[in-house]
């Protein structure tokens, strides 16, 4: 039983090495290695894709994207300072056009509209969470297997 | 463009001497021999000068809410953000407190009775009124009824603007002072930075700011006008009555465009 056991171990972790390794090397493809169509925003807490969906969904200025802004992680405050910092980036980089928008009491302000690449970087993040959805799920899974496992030999 | 380039006349609020000196650089460029006259005063005291018949080519407010409630529409049609900001407790690091002063026991620093702390005139200067809906958010935050009115009773300084006690703080003559954080930076002081919940820098806490108010005189005598709570937001705009329309809008392109936003994020403000 030991010996099961400890086979079980090894592939648990084998399995979060290589699990590790596929994170990193997509996470540095992410960054450093923009595909030809420049589809390439950075995943990294989900900032930029999330301000190209609330884009996507309607053209907005910087103060209103921050009021809608839910980081993935409830408990991290993401700063105004980061955000208009991302939106800037991505302007530069192609994702996201601005230009002056009055509304009708408050002054100009600077509103976001996506581009063609912008929707392009988006759909590949779309696919580059599906890939990470899958990964995780499958990490959860193999989890509960080896414990529901483990107890059934401790019977 | 127009053939006058002898004179662009920028009037613009104190916080913002550094970054509008550095885009007129940019601006020599391309018109080396064009000659700027360069104002500052608090943004209120800037508008109402507008307002009283001066003559600007360019005019750049620590609060879009000074066009709206002095300049816009008579004098000015539309105003444009172009950054954003925080308020900060910048200090003396000789002064009295300095060595333990932090962002949850500020106020029994400098309601200590050896500390000399100041705040602009919030009649004249946004950051003057900003202190003030600043200690009215922290008696909240902090619960500790009765905060605003102990730091109203015990301040030992009031200037224009607060570019000026940022010099009186970097002088001496002052111990602590309710400042922008680029005024800060620009001037490189010491600071406390508070929490978001009363600094007015995070769009999402626009509501719990706006359960602040200040009362100051407004545009005609006997009249009274009430600033509520927001976060900071520093604008720009021409005047109907400039002399120089297009050579105010190349600055304006300057100033919000990439290098602009260089300069204003090197000296501590958000470009937004």
């Amino acid at each position: 039983m030991r010996i099961v056991l400890r086979f079980l171990l090894i592939i648990f972790l084998y399995y979060i090495i290589v699990l590790v390794s596929i994170q990193e090397v997509t996470r540095f493809q992410m960054t450093e290695n923009k595909t030809p169509s420049a589809a390439g925003i950075t995943l990294d807490k989900m900032i930029q894709p999330t301000l190209l969906l609330l884009i996507y969904a309607k053209p907005s200025h910087g103060y209103e994207l921050i009021q809608n802004f839910n980081a993935l992680d409830p408990t991290e405050i993401v700063e105004p300072a980061t955000i208009y910092r991302n939106l800037r980036r991505m302007e530069s980089e192609g994702y996201i056009i601005s230009k002056w928008k009055t509304s009708e009491a408050g002054p100009a302000r600077r509103q976001y509209e996506i581009t063609q690449q912008g929707v392009a970087a988006l759909e590949e993040a779309v696919v580059k969470l599906e890939h990470q959805k899958k990964q995780i799920e499958e990490f959860i899974n193999t989890f509960q297997d080896l414990k529901e496992g483990r107890r059934a030999s401790e019977k | 463009m127009k053939s006058d380039m002898n004179s662009l006349k920028i009037l613009h609020a104190g916080a913002l001497r550094k970054p509008i000196k550095e885009c007129i650089h940019l601006l020599w460029e391309k018109y080396p021999d064009l000659k700027v006259d360069l104002e500052y005063a608090g943004s209120r005291a800037c508008a109402k000068a507008v307002a009283e018949g001066k003559v600007v080519d360019v005019i750049a407010l620590a609060d879009y809410k000074v066009f709206n409630d002095i300049l816009i529409p008579k004098f000015v049609d539309t105003s444009f953000v172009f950054a954003t900001d925080q308020m900060v407790l910048a200090f003396d690091e000789f002064a009295p407190g300095s060595r333990e002063i932090n962002a949850q026991n500020w106020m029994d620093v400098l309601l200590n009775n050896n500390v000399r702390y100041a705040r602009s005139d919030h009649r004249l200067d946004p950051c003057g009124y900003r202190t003030l809906i600043l200690w009215q958010l922290a008696e909240k935050y902090y619960g500790r009824p009765g905060l605003y009115e102990q730091l109203e009773n015990n301040w030992s300084n009031l200037y224009p603007k607060s570019i000026d006690l940022a010099v009186a703080l970097y002088e001496g003559k002052i111990d602590y002072g309710f400042v922008y954080l680029s005024v800060t930076i620009q001037m490189n002081l010491d600071y406390v930075q508070f929490p978001s919940e009363i600094n007015l820098s995070d769009p999402r806490l626009a509501g719990y700011y706006a359960q602040a108010k200040v009362t100051i005189e407004g545009n005609y005598p006997g009249l009274e006008a009430e600033i509520t709570g927001a976060p900071i937001e520093f604008a720009v705009a021409i005047p109907k009555n400039s002399n120089q329309k297009e050579l105010a809008q190349e600055f304006i392109d300057i100033l919000t465009g990439p290098a602009g936003e260089k300069i204003l994020e090197k000296n501590g403000l958000i470009p937004c």
